[in-house]
Order: C-alpha cells, then sequence, then structure tokens
C-alpha cells in the first residue's frame, strides 16, 4: 500500500512510531484543518470514504474544495484513503487510530473527525477489504428451472424426465447487478447427490463451529 | 403403427439381412462393435468371405451402417417401451423371416438405452455436474487484512458434455491395445467435452443453495409438474 521504502528527508524529520505512513501520506493528513477548512476537512473525508467504500459510486463534484489549492486536496484524499486502508489492514480500532495521529500533531478537530469516521465505517471497511485480493469467484446465489422437452431435431418424442436447469453467480457489489459463474443441468437423482454433497459440507461446518 | 423410417438406399444395403439368423447376429454383433470402436474392415473381409456369394466387404460394411440407422430410427421413432416392436419390424421389412425379425428385435432393444441417451441429448449439450471435490479454508491473513478469520467453502465442479453417466461407462472401453494416435484423439475428445471450475462460497451462502435447491427438488414432486412431464410423454 502507501508504505515508502526509501527515507525521505521529510520522514527524518518528523518521524512516524509505527513507520507505516510514508511522508506525502503525512503532509497530506497535516492540510486537513489547515490549508483546507475545516468544512471542507470533513467533506474531504466523506468523500474520501465513499471513494475507498464504493470505487464506482458517483461523487457530487465539490468544486470549492479543489478551488484554491487542487494539488493540496488531492494529496489529503490520498491520505485519507491510505490512512483508512492500512489502519484496517493491521486491525486498529479507533483509540489507536487517534494515538497514531495525536504523534503526528495534526489539527485537533481532523483528529477527532478522521476518528469518529473511521469508528462509525469500521465494519464497512473490513468488509470492504475482504474483497481484496485473490479469490476464486463467490457464489451467493442459484438460480433454478425445470424444464422437460417435448420434442428435438433428433428425437421424435420426449425423454419423459424432467431436468434442472442450475445456475450459480453473485451479484455485483457496486450495481447489484447478477453474474452467472457456472450453469449446468441435471436431473432429480443428480440433484439430490449434489444437495447430499453440500449437505456434508455443511455438516462439517458445523462440526468445526462447535469443537 | 407405421413402419420405420429408412431411404431407399439404407433399405438395399439391408438385402443383407435375407440369409439365415445366425449369420444376420454376425451382423448385429458387428453393429455394436462399430458403435464402440468404429469400423473394422478385417472383420467386414472376413465375414464377406464367409458369405461367399460375390459380396464384398465394402457391403459388408453398408450393411453394418444401415443396422445402426436402423436402430437410431427405432430408438428415434419409437419412444414408448410398450410399442410392439416386433410389429413394426415386420411392417418394415416384410420379406424377413421370422428368426431374423427376432435377432433385429433384440438387437433394437438390448442398445436402446445407450443409443436414446446419446440421440435424445445430441441436439443441444449443456453441461451436466458429475462431480464435486470440496475443501473447508480458514483464511487468516492477507495482504488487505493482516488479521483475519474467514471460513470459506471451496469447491472444484467437474463439468461434462457427455449425456448420460450410463453411456460414459458403455464408452469406457479397454485402453490396451490402441494406437497412440487413437489415445490422443480420444483424450482430445475427453478435454474438449470436459470442464472443471474452482468457485467458492461462504456458509450462509451454502445454507441458501441447500435451501434453494430442496425447493427445487420439492418443486419437481408436485403433482402439477408429474402431470405435465407425464401429459408430454
Amino acid at each position: 500500500m502507501a508504505t515508502s521504502p526509501g527515507r525521505s528527508p521529510a520522514l527524518d524529520a518528523d518521524p512516524e512510531p509505527s513507520g507505516l505512513l510514508s511522508a506525502t501520506v503525512v503532509a497530506g493528513l497535516k492540510n486537513l484543518g489547515g490549508i483546507i477548512s475545516p468544512p471542507l476537512t470533513k467533506l474531504l473525508i466523506a468523500n474520501s470514504l465513499k471513494l475507498t467504500l464504493h470505487p464506482d459510486a458517483t461523487i457530487a463534484p465539490v468544486p470549492e474544495l479543489y478551488a484554491s489549492n487542487a494539488a493540496c486536496a488531492k494529496q489529503s484524499e490520498y491520505a485519507v484513503v491510505t490512512l483508512y486502508a492500512l489502519a484496517t489492514k493491521h486491525g486498529w480500532d479507533g483509540l489507536q487510530l487517534r494515538q497514531q495521529l495525536e504523534q503526528l500533531a495534526l489539527d485537533a478537530g481532523a483528529v477527532d473527525e478522521l476518528s469518529r469516521v473511521f469508528e462509525d465505517n469500521r465494519k464497512e471497511l473490513i468488509l470492504r477489504q475482504l474483497q481484496l485480493g485473490h479469490s476464486f469467484p463467490h457464489i451467493t446465489d442459484i438460480q433454478w428451472r425445470i424444464v422437460c422437452d417435448v420434442k428435438s431435431s433428433t428425437s421424435d418424442c420426449s425423454t419423459g424426465v424432467a431436468n434442472f436447469h442450475i445456475n450459480l453467480g453473485n451479484f455485483r457489489p457496486s450495481s447489484g447487478e447478477r453474474e452467472t459463474i457456472v450453469e449446468f443441468i441435471c436431473n432429480a437423482e443428480e440433484l439430490q447427490s449434489l444437495i447430499n454433497r453440500l449437505k456434508e459440507i455443511e455438516r462439517h461446518c458445523h462440526h468445526m463451529a462447535v469443537a | 403403427m407405421s413402419s420405420l423410417r429408412l431411404s431407399q438406399q439404407q433399405r438395399d444395403h439391408l438385402t443383407l439381412l435375407q440369409r439365415h439368423s445366425s449369420d444376420v447376429v454376425e451382423l448385429c454383433k458387428s453393429a455394436f462393435d462399430y458403435l464402440i470402436n468404429g469400423p473394422n474392415p478385417d472383420r467386414y473381409e472376413a465375414l464377406a468371405k464367409k458369405y461367399s456369394d460375390s459380396e464384398s466387404p465394402e457391403a459388408v460394411q453398408q450393411a453394418v451402417e444401415a443396422l445402426i440407422s436402423l436402430l437410431i430410427s427405432a430408438t428415434t421413432r419409437v419412444g414408448s417401451s410398450t410399442v410392439n416392436m416386433q410389429a413394426t419390424l415386420r411392417q418394415t421389412f416384410p420379406d424377413l423371416g421370422e428368426d431374423v425379425l427376432e435377432v433385429l428385435e433384440q438387437f433394437v432393444t438390448s442398445k436402446r438405452n445407450f443409443v436414446e441417451g446419446s440421440i435424445k441429448s445430441a441436439n443441444i449439450r449443456a453441461y451436466r455436474l458429475v462431480n464435486l471435490d470440496w475443501r473447508l479454508e480458514v483464511r487468516t491473513a492477507s495482504r488487505s487484512l493482516l488479521k483475519k478469520c474467514q471460513v470459506v467453502v471451496t469447491m472444484k465442479l467437474y463439468l461434462h458434455t457427455e449425456p448420460k453417466n450410463e453411456n460414459r461407462e458403455l464408452l469406457a472401453v479397454d485402453m490396451s491395445g490402441r494406437s497412440e494416435q487413437e489415445l490422443k484423439a480420444m483424450q482430445e475428445d475427453e478435454r474438449l467435452h470436459r470442464k472443471d471450475m474452482l468457485v467458492q462460497t461462504d456458509v450462509s451462502s451454502l445454507v441458501h443453495m441447500i435451501k434453494t435447491l430442496e425447493d427445487a427438488l420439492a418443486e419437481s414432486k408436485t403433482r402439477r409438474i408429474r402431470n405435465i412431464v407425464e401429459g408430454i410423454h
């Protein structure tokens, strides 16, 4: 993430105890409540959080945020996103975050706001970061239909059995749009055997939880 | 009951059936062998020599192929097992003797399941789920979350486009004595019809999946669905 591999002069001058936050991030945080006024700081933190939790979301443009000092505002946005990502990664709670920020000699109002917003959204931030990284397609939804053939190009008569079309998929967290992961067909016997296998997994999960 | 649908050419090729029933049995056996292993020219040559009345190995092969057409036609047209197959065959081949018709009936009915499974799903082959492997995992750390405890079920779904399990078993023939080229072609064919998928889910989604699939199965057993399926059949 935003850990600076090299030691910049700014970091030497103002060392950060945990060593996690780069000089750029620290400088961005110091702008809050200073170069960026307290009301705009609040707005900037809210927007940065929204951007972290919902990268696809449309954020209402706030021209005044970038009107006077666009570079500082962008650096501060980056700093807030990085701070929250690192705090979540290392499992800090609100108090730990506050302690880390207090050592950086930031504006008191900005520290309060950063800590409050983090505390209020800690769960969402953890859930968001659980989605990052590599994993296999995650199934959260299952759809089915029962189909019986009447006639086909290769056979004049029905097979006389109902088949199940099973579609496994999930919903995109950003848009809610459904995505198919895999689709297959099976007969009643095969479906029963699939249910039995899934129940077997569930039973093992239950045993694990009890143990 | 109407006669079976065969072209004039196929009927001409089947004139070879106007022989003793033991010869017809030989031809039917060759047709079974054709279904599993493909054409066998040496066998047809031997049969042609045995008949010794100016039959060529090509004529024997054509008769074998026409028998397979007969098998497919019988399975396609005569869906219900209650239909009198012998009556249908008699109508199709009025010139053949009773003993030959009996052999043909046996031939058509004994491989019926094999052919039925293949032709009824031959046109649109969707993937069928044939096996499922699973692993229960607890993810304890990742780059974005150093301390976590996430229970994940990883599953590997084995999907085949081949029509039915029983056919696959029938097709599982002896691999020994096959040329490298044949084995390669078989592996290629297998690769084309198989797909393995790695997916994951969480425990609550798993419970939801089980519930939904049980609903589907219960629905299929309702009187309404049974009536519709029986009605169509």
